[in-house]
């Protein structure tokens, strides 16, 4: 009777402060610092989550539906769209978003989808690249990332990619800025505890690019990565630094199997 | 913290700070044994009903269920300082520093203020301070701050404002007198400490009054 009570406790999901399951994947490779992944959804407070449930309540969806517009739409030299080659977007960029960065070969390098993005553009529209934080370029990432919404995030970090996963890996762990804390000291050691009244969060990439409810902004996952250097009062890399996709492309890894939730609401 | 853990937690030997926070990764339980007491870890579940069969399991494991807390820093607190505490050689770093930095002592009053201070201490950012309960919010990455002045000498507060991790080398608490060693640290904070000597000796001034 008291071993079944026990046996039953065991099965019971995982609360969280209100009463929530917080819904938690098994990590599925060894030599992942996390023992269970917890989406960012989930150390969210309630009326952000409530947002992102409802696509027509979710703001980011401004940004997904001006992507989609932008999809279509001729620019540059050669007078092409994004649809001139891919066509539908939901046929020929489903799954595509979940298994960036992703190291290519025409630049030898490991790029993120804003990147990729910018290099069809210059590449065969012969239009301009969008800078960073644009909100071209957030709406088209944001639109291309929803077709790969509810797959499980599944990035390589093997062969080419491994200098830039060996990277991202250590500045996730180095000590940084005049407070001296790693990514790691948060992120892992302390997830679900109380930095004053905020909740740390497993810093996960699944939901970029994200609408921040107190910056009521659109938010890519560099700017995000900003925000954290400042808050440690570190000088921050520059959003598109190889040093952020290398980080990038770590945390994915770090995150591999839970589901994109772009365009997510965060705090 | 759920309804029916305070109920559970009645009785003389809770005396262990009762956790405020929304969430608990782990629970610690204290069990009796004829030798010493243990602490056992246990894999945390969350909800009135799995706390309740969480020690029901346990008792029917054969363990008496002496105190179960929510996230007990304190103790492993403690725990982390003996080991680390007897790998250092150093007695000046094992012990604290017993000069204070300015040659004076430091102002209670202005500690206090420090502790708060979101641009200076911001302390009660990652400890729960029941003499600062006036302050909204308090984390609780880092163990309650009630008591330190009886846990620890004035020697040893000193060294763990000026740089923890002469103690606990792993620690996220950040070092608040040291300027060497730290990377990208921008303008207008490069070349700085977090708090000045004279602050120092403020908090520890006022951590001494945590009895």
């Amino acid at each position: 009777m008291l071993i079944a009570l026990g046996l039953l406790a065991a099965a019971l999901p995982v609360l969280d402060a209100i009463g929530q399951e917080r819904k938690s994947l098994p990590t599925k490779d060894k030599d992942n610092p996390l023992t269970e992944l917890i989406s960012g959804y989930y150390f969210t407070a309630l009326r952000p989550r409530a947002l992102q449930d409802d696509d027509f309540d979710n703001p980011g969806f401004a940004w997904v539906m001006q992507g989609e517009k932008l999809w279509s739409q001729s620019e540059g030299a050669a007078q092409k769209s994004c649809a001139s080659c891919h066509g539908d977007a939901a046929q020929s960029m489903r799954a595509a978003g979940a298994a960036y960065p992703k190291f290519q070969e025409g630049t030898k390098s490991v790029l993120n989808l804003e990147q990729r993005i910018n290099m069809c553009r210059q590449d065969h529209m012969q239009a301009s690249p969008w800078t960073y934080e644009s909100d071209g370029l957030l709406s088209m990432t944001a639109y291309v990332k929803l077709q790969s919404r509810g797959m499980p995030v599944d990035v390589q970090t093997d062969g080419p990619a491994s200098e830039a996963f060996q990277l991202g890996r250590t500045l996730y762990n180095t000590r940084t800025g005049q407070l001296g804390m790693s990514c790691a000291h948060c992120h892992n050691d302390h997830y679900g505890d109380n930095l004053r009244a905020e909740v740390l969060s497993q810093g996960h990439s699944n939901g970029y690019p994200a609408f921040a409810v107190t910056r009521q902004k659109f938010t890519s996952l560099h700017e995000r990565f900003r925000a954290c250097y400042r808050e440690r009062r570190a000088e921050p890399y520059e959003a598109g630094s190889a040093e952020f996709v290398a980080l990038e492309l770590y945390l994915a890894w770090r995150g591999k199997g839970l589901p994109v939730e772009t365009p997510a609401v965060r705090r | 913290m759920n309804s029916l853990a305070p109920l559970l937690m009645t009785g003389a030997q809770f005396n262990q700070p009762v956790c405020e926070t929304p969430v608990h990764k782990e629970a610690h339980v204290l069990t009796s044994s004829p030798l010493r007491i243990r602490q056992v870890k246990v894999t945390m579940l969350r909800g009135p009903l799995s706390t309740l069969s969480l020690c029901f399991a346990i008792l029917g494991f054969g363990g008496a269920a002496l105190a179960l807390e929510c996230k007990p820093k304190t103790a492993g607190y403690f725990k982390e300082l003996d080991s680390v505490a007897a790998g250092i050689t150093s007695p000046i770093e094992q012990n604290g520093l017993a000069r204070s930095l300015t040659g004076a002592l430091g102002d209670p009053q202005k500690g206090r203020v420090a502790m708060i201070d979101p641009q200076k201490g911001s302390c009660i950012a990652c400890h729960r301070v029941a003499a600062l309960s006036a302050e909204p919010s308090h984390g609780n990455l880092g163990p309650t701050l009630n008591g330190a002045g009886s846990r620890f000498t004035e020697a040893q507060l000193r060294q763990l404002v000026i740089n923890p991790k002469t103690f606990f080398p792993n620690t996220v608490m950040p070092a608040f007198h040291v300027t060497e060693g730290l990377t990208r640290v921008p303008a207008p904070f490069d070349g700085g400490p977090i708090l000045t000597a004279a602050e120092v000796e403020d908090v520890v001034a006022f951590l001494k009054t945590l009895k």
